[in-house]
């Protein structure tokens, strides 16, 4: 029988001495407080100075034929957009709004500018980056868009070519902003075609598809929740696996190189009641290194982005049976860190041991975000990833999901549970407290048997094992 | 007290050849007695210990402690745990947890032996108190002396007032004036009627400590009694000399004959 009281002792003992070690509080707590605050500082920051740049920015442009340079330019000046452009007073409908209203007219601020040249051999200065682009129009391009058209005069569409350089960012950027300049150009062109012949709007739109927010059912929460749905699982399963590693690793391998497992072995525990404690130690840091990661994020999020995201409202009520989730989870990610860090004599091992922990769940993961894959059939009990799909579908509000529920929360028990039995017994094997002597050639009589009989499904990682040693040994030599 | 029947431990080698660590080792130590486990490197002093505490099982044979037998391979009897509560193991090699003061690590240590709460603090002030520890009971282990750890190592020994002691090379790498501690220590446990069972290199120094000796090479128990015994036994007058004798009669070649250019008489008086 387990003894709950060496059990928390164990547990007392670990976290008070991981919250003393600056790797473990560093990882558990310094990190996700400060890490997303930061983050979304210097990606703000960079996103300002981006800007500033952007806005100093100059283009040069040849104009070709030469001699309608000037008349391009001021053309084109006249329609280049400016930075941020507010909508017009009646939004964004076409029916009721100028197809365009002339930049000239309108505040004038910062952009990037457009400086037109003519060049000889343009083409070789472009391919030298010497020019952002070329816009190659027709002589009677200018004189033929602004003269007044009689109601039964023909038109034709007169073709206009843009060269670029699509590898060079500054090219293509240029290559917009007269993409812009021409587009809003033709489309006041159009205007003017239009009130000449005494025509309506409606005439080049007969009609148009509303599908504005209130003909849309999904609640804003179900809105949310469908674009975090994917991206959530990912997250919260990637903090928790990075919030167990650095205590799994610290509990076990620290013990070792620390010379402590031998005495802690000695004293009257059950290997059983010191993984456990252990245990508890990982999945509470791992738990409390998730809800830290996730706080901090969600109130960068909303203090950040709030006022960009006036549409963002969080399905709440998705929360509490996530977190539900997250507990086993956690768990069965703890557990699994020790079993693998218990097989290390030291950090470096320990985290080429955990590297499939975390890298094959993060890789398995990625069916969450292939539409059409639902919680259905063997999917309900696919370890870690019925929990993520539960998790979407609990954020995107369906309905009748409490059996789904309880075949992941049990099953993710159970696979928990099944990881501590696995933690406990490798823990408990005379080759793994006493690698170091097993290093030197030697397994007990009893762990050997007991690796005949366990062959089958531990062979890949003791070939690993057996790798490993063989690279280190030949790195030596 | 201690009784170790017919005992055996073999370990298999990365290339699956048997390694026979201790091999057929029976020896039976007292209560109250200080009792020398020798051997040179490799002897199977380390291993016999090891399965003295608890910490590893033998493959076969009978080990039994204050009347409870802990293995019995024979009879599938294995409970290290009965075992473990009698015994207080120390190591020079093994750590403190750095990050816990000796008060905190004295008390983990008695939780884990389930001693009751209030015995327990009574304990730890008792043993605080008597190895001088009090001035950095409070303070956190990573920073200590090599002294002062040994004095923390020693008291998480007798947390629980074990019955047995194993001492595995309690002084290897110890200064001059730790040692005397570990010495002392072993000294008045055995005072104070604890059995002890000490393996060590420094001959010297536990000869006057230990009552009764028993040398042990490749696994089997190859002399045993007190120092006059094996005095008589070998006509050597050291320890060191009656240990170099015994080994020396039954394998020659473990003795190093290293002839060191431009010194002489390396071979050492006994």
């Amino acid at each position: 029988m387990i003894d709950l009281l060496k059990v928390r002792a164990v547990f007392v003992k670990e976290m008070r001495d991981s919250l003393r070690d600056r790797r473990t509080l560093f990882a558990t707590i310094i990190v996700p407080v400060l890490m997303y605050p930061l983050m979304m500082l210097v990606v703000s920051e960079a996103a300002q100075v981006a800007k500033a740049k952007r806005a100093s920015e100059q283009y040069r442009v040849a104009v070709q034929p030469p001699e309608l340079r000037a008349q391009v330019e001021a053309l084109v000046q006249t329609y280049l957009p400016r930075e941020e452009e507010a909508p017009g007073p009646a939004g964004d409908d076409p029916a009721k709004t100028p197809l365009l209203q002339p930049a000239a007219e309108r505040e004038p601020e910062e952009a990037p500018q457009l400086l037109f040249q003519t060049s000889p051999n343009a083409t070789e200065a472009l391919k030298a980056g010497e020019l952002q682009a070329i816009l190659n129009v027709p002589r009677e391009f200018v004189a033929l868009l602004d003269a007044p058209l009689a109601p039964d005069e023909r038109t034709e569409t007169l073709d206009i070519q843009l060269f670029y350089d699509g590898a060079e960012h500054r090219s293509r950027q240029a290559r917009d902003l007269l993409h812009e300049a021409l587009d809003a150009y033709r489309k006041d062109v159009l205007n003017r075609r239009l009130a000449a012949r005494d025509l309506e709007h409606s005439f080049l739109l007969p009609f148009r598809i509303d599908e504005g927010r209130e003909y849309n059912v999904a609640s804003a929460e179900k809105q949310t929740g469908s674009a975090l749905g994917t991206l959530l699982p990912l997250l919260f399963i990637f903090v928790l696996i990075t919030g167990a590693l650095s205590p799994a690793i610290d509990l076990t391998v620290g013990e070792k190189e620390r010379s402590t497992l031998e005495t802690l072995i000695a004293a009257p525990v059950r290997p059983l009641e010191v993984i456990a404690g252990k245990f508890l130690t990982v999945a509470t840091l791992a738990m409390l290194n998730a809800c830290l990661n996730l706080t901090s994020f969600t109130l960068t999020f909303l203090a950040v982005g709030a006022d960009r995201l006036m549409d963002f409202h969080f399905p709440w009520s998705a929360l509490p049976a996530t977190l539900l989730l997250l507990l086993p989870l956690g768990f069965f990610f703890s557990a699994l860190m020790l079993a693998a860090c218990s097989f290390a004599t030291n950090y470096k091992e320990a985290q080429v041991f955990v590297l499939p922990i975390y890298v094959v769940p993060m890789i398995g993961l990625m069916v969450v975000t292939i539409p059409g894959i639902e919680l259905e059939g063997p999917l309900l009990v696919a370890p870690v990833l019925n929990t993520a799909l539960l998790i979407r579908e609990l954020f995107l509000d369906r309905p009748n999901l409490l059996q789904p529920f309880l075949f992941v929360l049990v099953s993710t028990c159970l696979y928990a549970a099944a990881a501590v039995a696995l933690a406990a017994r490798i823990f408990a094997r005379e080759e793994v407290l006493f690698q170091r002597k097993a290093r030197c050639g030697c397994f007990s009589a009893g762990a050997s048997s007991g690796l005949r009989r366990t062959r089958s499904s531990e062979t890949r990682f003791w070939c690993w094992r057996w790798f490993s040693r063989r690279g280190s040994t030949f790195r030596a030599a | 007290m201690i009784e170790l029947q017919d005992i055996h431990k073999v370990f298999l080698t990365h290339e699956g050849r048997e390694l026979r660590a201790v091999d057929g080792l029976s020896l039976r130590v007292g209560r109250g007695e200080i009792y020398g486990l020798l051997g040179p490197n490799g002897a199977g002093k380390t291993t016999t210990l090891r399965m003295l505490a608890g910490l590893i099982a033998p493959t076969s044979g009978r080990l039994a402690v204050d009347g409870h037998v802990a293995f019995d391979m024979s009879r599938h009897v294995e409970d290290p745990l009965s075992l473990k509560h009698r015994i207080g193991f120390l190591t020079a090699k093994t750590g403190l947890y750095g990050r816990l003061t000796p008060r905190e690590l004295l008390r983990y240590f008695g939780e884990l032996r389930g001693i009751p709460r209030a015995d327990l603090e009574a304990q730890i002030e008792k043993l605080i108190a008597a190895l001088g520890i009090g001035e950095f009971a409070d303070r956190r282990c990573e920073g200590f002396s090599t002294g002062q750890q040994q004095r923390v190592q020693i008291a998480r020994t007798l947390v629980g007032e074990p019955p047995v002691l194993v001492l595995d090379e309690p002084t290897n790498g110890l200064d001059v004036l730790t040692n005397q501690l570990i010495l002392k220590f072993i000294t008045e446990a055995g005072r104070g009627g604890r059995t002890v069972v000490i393996s060590t290199h420094h001959l010297d120094e536990v000869e006057e400590v230990c009552q009764r000796f028993g040398l042990i090479h490749k696994g089997r128990l190859l002399a045993e009694g007190t120092l006059d015994e094996l005095r008589a036994t070998t006509g050597r007058e050291r320890l060191s000399g009656c240990f170099r004798e015994l080994v020396a009669r039954v394998d020659p070649e473990a003795i190093p004959q290293v002839a060191l250019p431009g010194v002489a008489g390396g071979g050492g008086a006994a």
